[in-house]
Parts: structure tokens; sequence; C-alpha cells
């Protein structure tokens, strides 16, 4: 994922009015996390994606400040921390390198570590599959309101 | 503050509340006045659009992630006239008599309970499912539960004119789950009961209900009251907010001093979603999600194999993982095959609902290991039903990797663990929320006797899940209305 393509459609929700927390530096780290945890939001078109980061903004509008400033520190605490256990940053790691880093969160023995992850993976997940438009792709098909059984 | 005068107010509108003001409607002929107070809206067809986020948004209490303290479970709990009618699959069971003989509810033995719970099911049009109805992801769970040489249960369903949509935990878009919304409301409405939504009660002081009525979202219906705080006088109060709202309105009304258990006792029936991959073509979001069962596990092992199928962000959340594999199982969303496994976990008082410093809910819970060993055994049982039943690989919480192929079914005791199964990694969500006002005999161990009647307040009643002193072990709507159907009954008493 190219840094220009996350500063464009951080622009892009930077001009939504209800934009809560997905903004500057918050959208980039976002971007980075989301590109690992769900490999498919690299396919979406700038505009699903920029909807997928307001789905996580509607939801994360119901959240409190103390809420946005933990999913904050624990996106920083990830990044940081593949410098240090990685030795280079999450975009430049390898494949490998980056399930092995993003997995010591996921199999966390502290309780703490494995609950931030669920939930900043949850939202990287609601940003991609929280979208209707994906459900033909997936083939994920309802059934019409008024077909016969 | 506006101010209200009725004879006899209900708070929630769901199994509970939707019955009693059913029950007690015929009084409006006598003059009295009724009105039902719902937190949310009010949901024609056209408003469940079967959108999984928006409906989630306008359904359930924080969008569908309220947590517990603890962030390891999440409660799903919905509003809207209808409660969570709207939201359920219309399963029908009847409480197992070992339960009711448990509750010790001594007034009428089982068998006034269960024609109570009969004459629900006549009115709710509780039958099976033909056969030809029954979609490809419920055959697979019943031939996988026979090869095994394990009986299969087929789930009564409350439905009418359903075209099997498969979205029913987003609100029917036919309104063909026979839920309160659809069969008591209305009834209770021409009788001359007033339904007010968008009204969120606070607290309870003597008589007086203090309540806030809200601006419509998304699109419902406005509320018939104006925008504002509203003062409700009620001779007769009865509450049906559901476990954790009904705990937490007692709770703000009068802390938890004149009744130790308070918000305790609370169970949930802790699920998780497991998935698999068949070999052919399930297409399980076309039907009717829920036909089967298995209860061979409930004695010893204390858990409920069911049949579900979930949408796309549903099914996302609940992968254990992340990265290129759930991408993968995602993409093969026509072959998916999925189980409910439903944890019959025991009334414990440290599990409970308090209000925090705002008069919110919380609610501690915890996953502790009995929970945790009956998950473990859930998950294997369900990975040797889809593998029986033809699965090449299923996603398994509780093993190191993500998928577990066929050829290792016979290892399943070694590849799925206690250890590896952690709460935070593994994606727990509460099915049914039950307890936290449990009926009883004295007002030391429950909050209200065994006819809901608050213990020490003669003119409030509790008509809901919170009433039950434990899990009913089955899906929890039929003996809520069975329960609030006994409320009604003593309540019609004073009038």
């Amino acid at each position: 994922m190219g840094r220009t393509n996350g500063v464009g459609l951080g622009g892009i929700v930077n001009g939504m009015d209800h934009s809560v927390f997905l903004t500057g530096r918050r959208l980039r780290r976002f971007e980075i996390l989301q590109a690992v945890l769900v490999p498919r939001s690299q396919t979406l078109s700038p505009g699903q994606r920029a909807k997928g980061f307001r789905l996580v903004d509607d939801l994360l509008a119901e959240k409190t400040k103390l809420d946005h400033i933990r999913l904050n520190v624990f996106m920083i605490l990830i990044l940081w921390s593949c410098y240090l256990l990685e030795g280079r940053s999450l975009l430049r790691v390898s494949e490998i390198g980056k399930q092995r880093h993003l997995t010591r969160f996921l199999d966390a023995q502290l309780p703490l570590l494995r609950k931030g992850f669920w939930g900043l993976n949850t939202l990287a997940k609601l940003s991609v599959y929280g979208q209707i438009e994906l459900y033909d792709e997936l083939g994920y098909a309802l059934r019409g309101l008024h077909e016969n059984p | 503050m506006k101010t209200h005068e009725y004879d006899i107010v209900i708070i929630g509108s769901g199994a509970g509340g939707g019955t009693v003001a059913k029950e007690l409607a015929p009084l409006c002929e006598k003059g009295r006045r009724i009105a039902l107070l719902e937190w949310g809206g009010r949901f024609q067809k056209k408003d469940n659009t079967r959108r999984e986020i928006e409906m989630a948004r306008k359904y359930y209490f924080d969008s569908g992630g309220f947590q517990t303290q603890s962030q390891d479970m999440t409660l799903a709990f919905a509003h809207g006239v209808g409660g969570s009618t709207n939201v359920y699959t219309g399963v029908t069971f009847k409480l197992p008599q070992p339960v009711y003989d448990h509750w010790g509810i001594k007034e009428g033995d089982y068998r006034e309970f269960d024609r109570r719970m009969e004459k629900y099911m006549e009115e709710c049009h509780v039958h099976l499912l033909p056969e030809d109805q029954i979609n490809r992801n419920n055959q697979l769970f019943k031939n996988g539960v026979k090869k095994l040489g394990w009986e299969v249960g087929q789930f009564p369903l409350n439905i009418k004119n359903c075209v099997g949509l498969n979205t029913c935990n987003l609100g029917c878009a036919r309104h063909a789950k026979q839920g309160t919304a659809v069969v008591q409301i209305p009834q209770a409405e021409q009788a001359g009961v007033e339904i007010v939504p968008f009204c969120r009660v606070d607290h309870i002081a003597g008589n007086d209900i203090f309540a806030k009525v809200v601006p419509p979202h998304m699109g419902l219906q406005p509320s018939p009251w104006e925008i504002g705080s509203h003062r409700i006088r009620a001779k007769t109060i009865v509450l049906a907010a559901g476990a954790i709202n009904s705990s937490a309105i007692l709770l703000r009304s009068f802390g938890s001093k004149p009744y130790p258990t308070l918000g305790k006792y609370l169970t949930c029936h802790p699920a998780l979603m497991i998935a698999a991959e068949q070999n052919e073509r399930v297409n399980g979001m076309q039907g009717h999600p829920k036909s089967y069962y298995c209860d061979r596990f409930v004695e010893n092992e204390r858990f409920l194999l069911e049949t579900c199928m979930y949408f796309p962000f549903s099914l996302a959340k609940n992968l254990a993982g992340f990265g290129r594999e759930p991408d993968e199982l995602l993409s093969r969303y026509p072959y998916i095959q999925m189980i409910l496994t439903l944890i019959l976990d025991r009334a414990k008082r440290k599990n409970r609902v308090e209000v925090d410093r705002k008069g919110r809910p919380i609610v501690h819970y915890e996953i502790d290991r009995e929970i945790i060993q009956a998950f473990v055994a859930s998950v294997r049982a369900s990975a040797r039903i889809f593998f029986a039943a033809g699965a090449k690989r299923a996603h398994l919480p509780g093993t190191k990797a993500f998928f577990t192929y066929a050829d290792q079914v016979d290892d399943l005791e070694s590849i799925v663990q206690e250890p590896w199964f952690k709460p935070g990694k593994v994606s727990l969500s509460a099915a049914h929320l039950m307890g936290g006002c449990r009926m009883g005999r004295e007002q030391s161990d429950s909050v209200t006797d065994t006819w809901g009647k608050l213990h020490a307040h003669d003119h409030i009643f509790v008509a809901d899940a919170s009433l039950f002193p434990t899990c009913s072990e089955v899906n929890p709507y039929l003996t809520i209305m069975a329960l609030a159907d006994r409320v009604a009954e003593r309540v019609r008493t004073q009038w």
C-alpha cells in the first residue's frame, strides 16, 4: 500500500463532517494495519475504502473519547513494537514478519493485548465486510422479498 | 416536565412487556388507562432493510457492540416495539420441566405452566417447517448428526408466510415472525393500550416513572409524545425492559440495598459461531436459518448445538484470526456451513449488572474454566458434525492453525485444546440474557416473588427474562411469555 493512496483517502475522509476518529495520522495507522488484517481491503475502490472508513467512524462516534485514545495508543503500540521486534516498520517487513508480529497480539498471554487486538481487528473487518456492495463478490446472495421458497 | 397519569404502565415491549400489554388490555374496556413505554422505535416492514450494519444500528443497543466490562464477550440485545422478538429467529422451546422444578414456582405445577406455554404456541402460530422448506445448511447438520449416531431435534418455529429471507436477526422484512410487535401489541393497541416508542425510562420514585422521550432515529416514526422529560404516574408498574435494563432501572431507582441480589446471577448462554467449508454449494443464506439442534451434551457437558447462518460482517468478526485465511473463507460463502454452540451457564452471584456513575448499565461476567471447557467440547463436537456431513475444512476456535482439515478428524482432542481457547482471541457473544431480578421466596436471595412482584414494593412487578433464577437451558422467549402471563394474572387481581 502506498503512502499517496493513504493520504488521498485521508483527504476524502477528512472532508466529511462527521469524521470523529479516522483523520490524519490515525487514519494512516489504521490503513497500514487494515492492509495486513484484511488484505481484501487493498482490492477496494477509493470510494469503497472511504465508505469503509465511514462505517468505522460511525461506530466510533458512539464510543467515548477515552475509547478513541485507547484505540490510537494500541495502534501506535503495534506499529512501534514492530520496529523493536522485527527491526523494520510494518510496511516494510516481509509477509511472514507481518503475520508473526500481529500474531503476537492475537495470541498474547496478556488478555489486555488480545482484547485490544480483537477490537482493532473487528474494526478492520467492519471497514470491509460491513459493505453490502461486496455481497456479490462473496457469493452472499440474499433471496428476493417476494421470491418463493 | 410533562406529567401523565395511568392506571398501569408497562416498561418494555418484548416477549414479556408485549404479553403483559395484551393480557391486561381488556381492562381498558373498564376504563383503565394503560401505557406501554418502549426505549426504541416502531418498525414497519419497509424499515427492515436487511442491511447488516444499518439494521444493527437500528435495533441493537450499542449497535450490537455492547461488551462485558472485561471486554471478552459481546451482548446482543435489542430495542424497538417488540423488543428482542424483532430479531430472534422464532425458535420456540418449552422450558424443560427439571429447570421449572429447580426454579421452585410452587404455586401451580408444571402442567399449569405448560398450559400457558401451549397458549402462546398457538397464538404465535408455532409449527414445524415442512421438510421441503429446510435449506441445505440445516440438512447438512442433520445428516452429520445422524451419521455420528446422535439424535437430532427439529425446532418448532413461530413463523407465518415466511419465504426464507434468512435475515431474522436483522428484523423480518415480511413480518413473518410472530413476535409481540406482530401479534400481541397490535391486539393490545386495538383494545386501548397506548404505545409510546422512543421513551427511555430513567428511574422510578414511588408511583412516578421518570423518562425522556427522544427524537426518532434512522427514519423511524417519531413518538406520539413530545421530545423531552416526562413524569408518568402509575398505580401499577410492570417492568419488562430485559435482563440488563430492568436491573439497571431498579438499581437507579433503589440502589442495591433493599435487594441484595438485584442485578446478580446474570446468565447469558455464552455462544460461539463456528464455520466450515463444504465441497458442495450450501447457499445457507437462503431459507430459514434455524431448523435443527442436538441436545446430546446438555446434561453432562452443558452445551447445546444449533444450526445458524449469519451475515458477512458477523461471520468475519467471529473468525479468530486475520489476514488471507479469513478473506479466503469469506470468499467461499455459498459453500459455508455454520453451527452455533450455546453454553448452559450456571447462575453465579459474581456475574452481574451494575450501573456506573452516570447510571449506565455495565455487565460483569467471567468466562471461567467451566465455560471454556464446555466451549472446547462443543467445538470438537461441531467439528465432528461438519466432517461427518462432508466438510473439507473448518475454522475451529481453540486451535493453533486457522483451518482444520477433514483428514484431521481423528485428532480433534489434540487439535482443539483449552490453552488455545483464549477469551479475547475467540469471539464470544451472549445469546440470551437472563437473571438480575430473580424470583424466589425471600428478599435476601431474590428480588421478586414467584409472581414477579417486587418483595418490598407492592405496586411494581417484573415480567421478563430477568426473573429467571438460572438460565433456561433453551431459547427463552416462550418461557418469558408464560411467566409474563402469570404476572398479568396477578396484576389483574389488583384491578
